[in-house]
């Protein structure tokens, strides 16, 4: 063993040992006997210097210890915290509780999908942002959507209301799709309306989300 | 009263917390460190409390299995010094009802208990095995101070006995903090060498009767 380690040893135990030197020899030393025979050493000189005379001298207390716990010395033992004890079945709980959420939104995608008009019959009407929100939005425009739709083009609207995949009671009873949707929520969305069904404006609109 | 200031005692606690980390893996070594730094201070307190020698051993082999047990629970909230007192004082009033005594110095609180200097009187709780044994050890370090050279005896007081911080002894002896090291170093390997006899026959004896 060389004085170097020893000289380490004494600097770390007042903490004058720098970090990485630190958790280096604090890590050889849970291996080293020797290291740690110096380390006790230390301390017992230490406690001689600074216990009280009436005070009894208490020597070799961890192997006792250990003994008493029924540990050997070089031994690696697994110990849990406690806390995992009863984190591990709420963890568990959760991943279920994701797995089934997940499976419900896949068949309720299935279903909207389903759902879907035959996109030759259709008109998609488009929106990437809120107008509401959208410092660029020309009310102006609004005015034009029927017309837009009615020669199969592509314009911006509003989002529905609460971004529901259906539209909302105004808007399935806004005659000339100029929409109430009062819902300012930024978000994507495909507008998909039955062409073939033009004069049927009271049926529901079907609505696509394109973050799908 | 000295002035080791809160550099040092965090640069302490630091060490205190990775070894429990290392101890909290399963590192049985790294919480025999752990005893070693602190059985003499745990002994002490549990000593206020109870009298007899063998007892302040069981108690406080008692005291460190209950550490090694709730080890998982520590969290490092709280300095790791102060959550073993805590545990030492409970384990040794615990002891004392179980005994049916009556528990003197009730009112012991942790903070209290690091700072166990004063007002009690000598009192004779080793057997005299126990007695001559603890007076050899000490009497080999303080002999042993007595004969190192003046610079690393004076290093060696300034630090153990008077408690300052290595820059204050620098400061005092006028010399670099790296001489200081060095000093306290040469102070403490002169009395472990010293000791080294005495250990032996001590730990072949403890050995021994267990």
């Amino acid at each position: 063993m060389s004085d170097k380690s020893n000289q380490q040893i004494s600097n770390l135990m007042d903490g004058e040992l720098e970090l990485n030197a630190s958790q280096f020899l604090l890590k050889r030393m849970a291996s080293d006997k020797s290291l740690s025979k110096t380390w006790g050493s230390y301390h017992l000189i230490k406690s001689c210097l600074q216990k009280e005379s009436q005070e009894p001298l208490l020597i070799d207390v961890a192997s006792q210890v250990c003994a008493k716990l029924g540990l050997q010395h070089d031994e690696t033992v697994v110990m849990q915290p406690i806390v995992n004890r009863w984190l591990k079945p709420l963890m568990g709980l959760s991943i279920a509780a994701s797995v089934a959420f997940m499976s419900v939104m896949m068949i309720q995608n299935q279903q909207i999908d389903n759902l879907q008009p035959n996109t030759e019959d259709s008109l998609v009407v488009k929106s990437g942002v809120n107008p509401s929100f959208n410092p660029s939005f020309n009310p102006a425009i609004q005015p034009n959507i029927t017309a837009n739709m009615a020669n199969g083009n592509t314009s911006l609207v509003s989002p529905p209301a609460l971004l529901s995949r259906f539209p909302s009671a105004s808007a399935n009873n806004s005659y000339g799709y100029t929409q109430e949707f009062s819902n300012n929520v930024n978000m994507p969305y495909i507008l998909i309306i039955n062409q073939s069904s033009h004069k049927k404006y009271l049926s529901p609109m079907k609505i696509k989300d394109l973050s799908d | 009263m000295n002035n080791k200031g809160k550099d040092k005692d965090m640069s302490e606690k630091a060490i205190d917390l990775a070894l429990v980390k290392q101890a909290q893996k399963g590192d049985i070594k790294a919480f025999e460190l752990l005893v070693q730094r602190y059985q003499q201070k745990v002994g002490g307190v549990v000593s206020r409390l109870i009298k007899d020698y063998h007892e302040i051993q069981d108690v406080t082999q008692d005291v460190f299995i209950k550490v090694y047990k709730a080890l998982p629970k520590f969290r490092g909230d709280s300095a790791f010094y102060t959550w073993i007192y805590r545990i030492a004082i409970n384990t040794a009033k615990n002891y004392l009802v179980a005994k049916g005594r009556r528990i003197q110095n009730s009112d012991i609180e942790p903070t209290e208990a690091e700072n166990y200097s004063g007002g009690f009187e000598r009192q004779n709780f080793d057997t005299p095995d126990a007695e001559y044994e603890r007076q050899e050890i000490e009497k080999v370090v303080h002999d042993s101070i007595a004969e190192l050279p003046e610079d690393l005896k004076q290093a060696i007081v300034l630090r153990e006995v008077e408690g300052m911080s290595y820059e204050e002894i620098a400061e005092k002896m006028d010399c670099p903090i790296g001489t200081v090291r060095s000093r306290i170093f040469r102070a403490r390997d002169a009395i472990d060498n010293a000791l080294k006899p005495l250990l032996k026959q001590e730990y072949k004896r403890e050995n021994y009767v267990r």
